[in-house]
């Protein structure tokens, strides 16, 4: 068994995404992301003596739309378990998760355009947990230094099957992943806040004897925080993999780090003593039961998901793939293209107009669409002004810029300014007939059958109007005359 | 019921607990006559029984609400550690590293 | 040396009628902590009451904690190595319920250590002496508590239960003590043990100081998710001072099983004959038998250890109380641990660590927790017929000092009589019922959850006839310290 092409990769994930509260899980600390060490605590995220947890309400009915989103089955009943292990951020000696009865169960997360196919990605269960606090290591001093801010925020954790067959795919999944949480306001997901990280689990299998697989051992890559990482950490194993078969030596099922500087995994060096979390339920917290209205109206507060919203962009608005994906994958995009098209704007146009103009925009100045002054009513009119001729495309952009320094609308700049576009072809005609007039030689050559000629002429008549006139139409105008001419002539 | 000194020092492992031989071989002792006791278990026909883990088996879901309430003890906490650098509580270095918890 | 009336009750209302101050009654409870307690070892720390007390119904009431109930103004220790020194943020929610109330605290009272232990010899700090008889237990785990209230030192403390650390040690020290229904008082600050189990209660003289301090415990505090709302909450002296003359159609429960072997006989001939008085004031009394109580030891050992072992897992020297010296975190855990806990704490949480363990979960943790509900669905079953069961509170009166160090089941044992109400979360109350000798002995009064007023408001019937709440022990050596 030699480098063998029939391998191939089988990829599953554990993801662990923060959810958008207020407070932690089991207290009352704020749950945001940056402040100064050591100030977001109190005695139950610090495990202080006599301390008990209380559950965030919100929390659960984020998880529950969380579960939703991916498809799950939240479980009528439910409870939190105690999952023992000692960790000097690990304030309590474990941590409140859930096990043997997780918020839900099933589901699926579909990719519809990974290499043309559309992809399944099974998922396994959902459930709820609190985060563990964080360490930093002191070069210098050799100590490890301990803040207990993220300590008890509240996160979901998602676990999928192992459906994954690339780092590509395992990297697309995640992008819908992404996508899916933000579009149901599970999760901000802001990556830099460490608000999503990964796990992954990884093997290469091949087809043996019977329906069976057999393949090389796990290797586990624990706290992968960006989906780069996810993919070049994928990528390395994938090679790592193939060169022990190529080389027959054997693997072991271990856990693995990612370097990012060097690009590549090492086993953790920790002794390899098999884990043991001696689950129980957790005492301090009776049971949940899951009101099926509540579930019903957390379920319906979930909107559209991406796939569907994708789907529907690309049959109802006539879009390419391209422009659907990349509008709903940013929602707040997408609700502005939605309500552009509403107020009349072409789709294909306000689609063109919030991918460049836009999302240009936003991504330079970090802003995000609510900070801006302009709204989808005016984009739409401005985008009417275009279509039918009365300004030009540049000039669309110089006054639309202005609306977003300023929020004036950019129909009344228009307006105002009187840079309405000349497409009054009476006007231009006279126009034309100076131009003619004035540059003779131009003329002629043209009419001598060289062609770029008419640009020069063109152009005179834009300088002419100070780049009022429809460019299209003066072009049109002057073919018109100077054929005319000819035959005079 | 014996407990093997191996078993009674994985256990121990487990506790993140020290004991001495001295201990060590007590507690051997001990659990395994504390073991034998519980073999009184053996004869209870329970097993179709669902298990009560708290008397306070409820259908009323106890939750908070979401709301930010500040502690204010993060100085004091911070204070009566047993060692602080700056904000931060210390301890000396990690054995693994810290992508070894499991969050 | 100044005196004070020997009950809460009497003390509260002193104070109210103007015939006594509340810097009087703390004096009165500090003069004879420093003049016993050297030898008594009922406390762990003494103080005088800072803040003038706050009008309530307890108003300059002074009272002890155990000392597992977090207090902002006293160390609060566990009387662990591991916590030595250790002073929580936060008051407990039953602290502040009393301070709100107008009590006093003057003391943090020694136990075993973590409220393990059944004679406070598993104290950390030092033993505790019986009042009766200094080369006695007073009990345990509220051991301090139960002594400190025996001996006078305070009118009334709280301790804490988990497997029948008030009753016993009130039985021991001829005083009642409650443990409430699970979930009356909130477990907020109380350093647990075994939180399915744990709850707090008073120790008093009498069962109307027991309710006195119910009426201010009892509440469901948001702090606590297992807490509930009580119906009688804030009604249980009321429930007490009733007039009533009998019991009259209220049926009792005798099961066979706590007067049978392992009971001395003595005591559980005391039992019989405190349900011969509730006979005489008109109760129906009835032999049964519940067959399962024979698991309550096993099952107790698994449940309340394996809990205990994760609970006691936040004890790592990493964020307060000892950090012993080590090169790296994982010798600092293991070296802590070691040198923090005391060798019955270890052995608990190694047998909860091992009935947790993959491989041992099912055949011990899971299969204890089935047995628990088999016994607690008994219980239920009795409660269909009978109001309340009389029982023993312990096997025997206190025993010697060391008598029993050696030999931790037959230390487990002084809790055979109490375990079953916590495992099912019912109220019981040990109050003086006689003696064995010139031992006082306790019986126990259980009841079906939530009939915590009943159970107070029959304790106080009984000793209403009774007069074996009003003997104090023999004040040794006289008046000199
Ligand atoms: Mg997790
Ligand atoms: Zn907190």
């Amino acid at each position: 068994m030699t480098g063998s092409p029939e391998y191939r990769p089988m990829i599953g994930l554990e993801i662990h995404v923060a959810l958008a509260t207020r407070s932690k899980m089991f207290c009352g600390c704020s749950a945001e992301f940056g402040a100064p060490p050591n100030t977001n605590v109190c005695p139950v995220c610090l495990g202080l003596p006599g301390s008990l947890p209380a559950i965030n309400a919100r929390a659960l009915e984020l998880g529950i739309m969380c579960a939703r989103a991916v498809g799950g089955q939240v479980q009528a009943r439910m409870h939190f378990e105690r999952k023992n292990y000692h960790y000097p951020d690990l304030p309590k000696g474990y941590q409140i998760s859930q096990y043997a009865v997780p918020l839900a169960i099933g589901g699926e997360v579909v990719l519809d355009d990974v290499e043309d196919a559309e992809r399944r990605v099974r998922i396994r269960r959902v459930h709820l947990e609190e985060d563990a606090g964080k360490s930093t290591h002191s070069a210098e001093t050799g100590h490890t230094l301990l803040d207990f801010n993220r300590c008890g925020v509240p996160l979901a954790e998602i676990v999928t099957e192992p459906d994954m067959r690339s780092p590509g795919e395992a990297r697309a999944f995640l992008e819908e992943l992404r996508a899916l949480l933000r579009v149901a306001g599970v999760s901000e997901v802001r990556m830099e806040a460490g608000e999503l990280r990964c796990d992954v689990n990884f093997n290469l299998v091949r087809s043996a004897a019977g329906d069976g697989l057999e393949g090389t051992e796990i290797s586990e890559v624990k706290n992968l925080n960006s989906f780069r990482s996810v993919q070049r950490a994928l990528e390395y194993e994938v090679s790592r993999h193939r060169e022990a078969i190529r080389g027959g030596e054997p693997l072991v099922h271990e856990t693995r780090h990612w370097d990012e500087e060097r690009g590549i995994t090492y086993a953790a060096r920790s002794k390899e003593e098999a884990h043991d979390y001696r689950y129980f339920p957790e005492p301090d917290l009776p049971p949940i039961s899951v009101d099926p209205d509540l579930a019903q109206y957390l379920a319906a507060q979930v909107p559209e998901l991406p796939r569907a919203r994708r789907r529907r962009f690309r049959n109802e608005f006539d879009l390419g793939s391209y422009d659907a994906r990349a509008l709903v994958s940013e929602a707040e995009l997408a609700d502005f293209f939605e309500e552009a098209v509403a107020e009349g704007a072409d789709p294909k146009d306000a689609a063109n107009w919030i991918l460049g103009e836009v999302r240009g925009h936003l991504n330079a100045t970090g802003d995000s669409l609510a900070d801006l002054p302009v709204t989808p009513r005016m984009l739409a009119a401005l985008l009417s002004l275009v279509a039918a001729g009365e300004i030009s495309g540049t000039m669309a952009k110089d006054v639309w810029s202005e609306a977003v320094e300023t929020g004036r609308d950019p129909v009344s700049s228009v307006e105002e300014s009187g840079l309405r576009q000349i497409s009054d072809e009476e006007t231009l005609d006279a126009l034309v007939e100076e131009v003619i007039e004035e540059n003779p030689d131009a003329a002629e050559e043209f009419t001598a059958g060289k062609e770029k000629a008419l640009g020069f002429l063109v152009g005179q008549v834009m300088k002419k109007t100070r780049g009022q006139a429809n460019p299209q139409l003066a072009n049109e105008r002057l073919r018109k005359a100077l054929r005319n001419g000819s035959d005079h002539r | 019921m014996r407990m093997s000194p191996e078993e009674v020092e994985a256990v121990a492992d487990l506790a993140r607990m020290n004991l001495d031989p001295g201990q060590l071989e007590r507690m051997r002792s001990d659990l395994g006559e504390i073991l034998e006791s519980m073999k009184a278990l053996d004869d209870a026909d329970v097993a179709d029984v669902k298990p009560l883990f708290n008397p306070a088996e409820t259908d009323a879901n106890v939750t908070r609400r979401d709301e930010v309430v500040e502690s204010g003890i993060a100085e004091q906490f911070l204070a009566s550690a047993p060692k602080r650098e700056g904000d931060f509580v210390v301890v000396p270095r990690f054995v693994g590293d810290e992508e070894e918890k499991d969050a | 040396m100044p005196e004070y009336p020997a009950t809460a009750l009497a003390l509260t209302e002193a104070i109210r009628d103007g015939e006594m101050t509340s810097e009087e009654a703390a004096a009165a409870s500090l003069a004879a902590i420093e003049r016993f307690d050297g030898r008594l070892g009922a406390f762990l720390s003494v103080g005088d009451p800072v803040d003038p007390p706050v009008d309530g119904i307890l108003r300059g009431l002074p009272y002890a904690a155990k000392d597992n109930l977090c207090t902002r103004d006293f160390p609060t220790t566990c009387a662990s190595g591991i916590l030595a020194d250790y002073t929580p943020p936060y008051d407990a929610t039953a602290i502040a319920g009393m301070t709100r109330a107008g009590a006093r605290l003057v003391g943090k009272t020694n136990m075993d250590e973590f409220a393990m232990g059944s004679s406070n010899e598993n104290s950390g700090i030092k033993p505790t002496r019986n009042p009766w008889d200094l080369q006695r237990v007073p009990g345990g785990s509220s051991g301090g508590s139960a002594a400190a209230v025996a001996a006078g030192l305070v009118p009334l403390a709280l301790g804490t239960d988990t497997g029948g650390s008030i009753r016993q040690p009130a039985s021991f020290c001829g005083i009642t003590g409650m443990k409430p229904t699970y979930g009356s008082v909130s477990r907020l600050g109380l350093i647990a043990f075994a939180s399915s189990l744990d709850q707090i209660g008073p120790l008093g003289r009498t069962a109307r100081d027991c309710a006195l301090a119910m009426d201010v415990l009892v509440g469901r505090d948001a702090g606590d998710s297992t807490s509930i709302e009580h119906p009688h909450a804030g009604q249980f002296l009321q429930a007490a001072l009733e007039e009533r003359e009998s019991l009259r159609g209220v049926r009792i429960g005798l099961p066979a099983e706590y007067y049978a072997e392992g009971i001395d006989p003595e005591v559980a001939r005391v039992a019989r004959r405190a349900a011969k008085t509730l006979e005489d004031l008109g109760a129906i009394v009835e032999e049964i038998s519940l067959p399962h109580t024979a698991y309550a030891l096993p099952v107790y050992y698994i449940l309340a250890s394996a809990e205990a072992s994760s609970n006691l897992a936040r004890f790592d020297g990493v964020r307060y109380g000892l950090r012993a010296a080590a090169d790296d975190i994982d010798d600092l855990y293991r070296r802590t641990r070691g040198e923090g806990f005391g060798e019955e704490v270890k052995r608990r949480i190694m047998l909860g660590t091992y009935a947790l363990s993959a491989g041992y979960y099912d055949d011990l943790y899971v299969k204890a927790a089935r047995v628990r509900r088999v016994m607690v669905r008994e219980l239920e079953e009795a409660f269909k017929v009978y109001d309340y069961l009389l029982t023993p509170t312990s096997p025997t009166p206190a025993f010697c000092l060391g008598e029993r160090t050696e030999d931790p089941l037959a230390m487990y044992m002084a809790d055979l009589c109490t375990i079953p109400a916590n495992m099912a979360g019912i109220p019981a109350i040990s109050f003086p019922g006689g003696f064995v000798g010139d031992l006082p002995v306790g019986v126990q009064l259980m009841g079906p959850r939530l009939s915590d007023a009943g159970i107070l408001a029959t304790a106080d019937l009984f000793q209403r006839v009774t007069d074996y709440h009003r003997v104090r022990p023999p004040l040794w050596g006289g008046d000199t310290s």
